[in-house]
């Protein structure tokens, strides 16, 4: 058990193994799970929509019709994706999560985002397991994108320190 | 979902090209690739700066790094990360061949979004040659005339998005001054 006080995110090889097979489930409707984080984003925080300036005029009901939000949706489902298939490099997974933070730099997302998007992530994985969804799952979940949403805000303020585009 | 064309007889996508076949082909392969993701990633990596060495600057420390020293190379940690995105990017490419309007839309955002890396648009054209070469090492006597033909129309429909949306983001940048307003999605 890794209790490495320097690693990115400490999690056990049972915290991990719930993790990649929770995704796996989740991984069967990529489009349709996706959708659904970004959906009860908007529901929680109906200004997290509002950064998306080519479809946050069109209705909730179109969006999963519309490429720009399907794009953003394969986006958000390969990045956690990556990010569970990385979980044994405390390195890579660093970078991972601070490059997630950068690529929202250009579109001025506030930090507090992540958090709204955290919530959404749990609340699909609930929909999507049901009664799999155990205390044990939503703790490894918990850690995973705490730690995720923390290096991310970091990359996020560092994009903007630089002043890159 | 997806269009009839390309699905039933055979014939090749209005928008892509790809013939069902062809699709079939790309995807079987691409997981021969997935099958070792580090070793291959790194192949094609390695290719890529043999290749075209101007492409190590882009990268966050290569320039001290000689990637003929194994632990070297496998150890920038910025590369193997961007490897790591880079493997996982193209997968939803591949997943979304038959899906031209969205497949035409990640191709494009990814273009988009290397600006900020000081990538040009004809360094994507190095690309297919990386490509080209990287699959032929990886899978051999299976890189068939036929899965090289497939290979090479996808990648002839993912360039042009790849280098129109870093075009345009070259374009909106100098039109705008650098300042980001919102942004594009």
């Amino acid at each position: 058990m890794s209790t490495d006080r320097s690693a990115v995110v400490s999690l056990t090889e049972g915290e991990k193994a719930t993790i990649r097979r929770t995704w796996a489930v989740a991984s069967r409707d990529m489009m349709g799970n996706g959708a659904n984080i970004l959906l009860k984003m908007f529901e929680i925080n109906p200004d997290t929509k509002k950064v998306f300036a080519k479809f946050r005029n069109i209705p909730d009901n179109q969006l999963q019709s519309t490429p720009r939000f399907r794009a953003h949706v394969t986006r958000v489902m390969a990045s956690i994706g990556t990010v569970v298939n990385s979980l044994d490099d405390q390195e890579v997974l660093l970078d991972l999560f601070k490059d997630i933070g950068k690529k929202h730099y250009p579109a001025r997302v506030p930090t507090e985002y992540f958090d709204v998007i955290a919530g959404a992530i749990l609340c699909m994985l609930q929909q999507c397991l049901g009664t799999g969804y155990t205390a044990e799952v939503d703790s490894a979940w918990t850690k995973l994108y705490g730690s995720l949403g923390r290096h991310a805000k970091d990359g996020l303020r560092e994009a903007a320190a630089m002043g890159t585009p | 979902m997806g269009s009839l064309s390309a699905k039933e007889d055979g014939t090749p996508d209005d928008v892509t090209g790809l013939t069902a076949n062809q699709i079939l082909h790309i995807r079987e392969t691409w997981q021969v690739v997935l099958s070792n993701k580090r070793a291959n990633g790194f192949a094609i990596f390695r290719i890529l700066f043999t290749d075209y060495p101007f492409t190590k600057k882009l990268f966050r420390s290569m320039d001290q790094v000689d990637i003929d020293v194994p632990e070297q190379f496998e150890k920038n940690i910025a590369l193997r990360a961007h490897i790591t995105r880079f493997l996982h990017s193209f997968d939803t490419y591949v997943s979304s061949l038959d899906e031209p309007a969205d497949l035409q839309q990640l191709l494009y955002d990814t273009g988009k979004s290397h600006l900020r890396h000081s990538v040009k648009p004809e360094y994507f054209d190095a690309l297919g040659n990386v490509l080209m070469k990287g699959l032929t090492a990886v899978l051999g006597k299976d890189f068939t005339e036929e899965v090289q033909g497939a290979w090479g129309t996808a990648w002839g429909f993912f360039v042009i998005h790849l280098k129109q949306g870093l075009e345009d983001a070259v374009r909106h940048g100098a039109e705008t001054n650098g300042t980001a307003a919102g942004t594009d999605e």
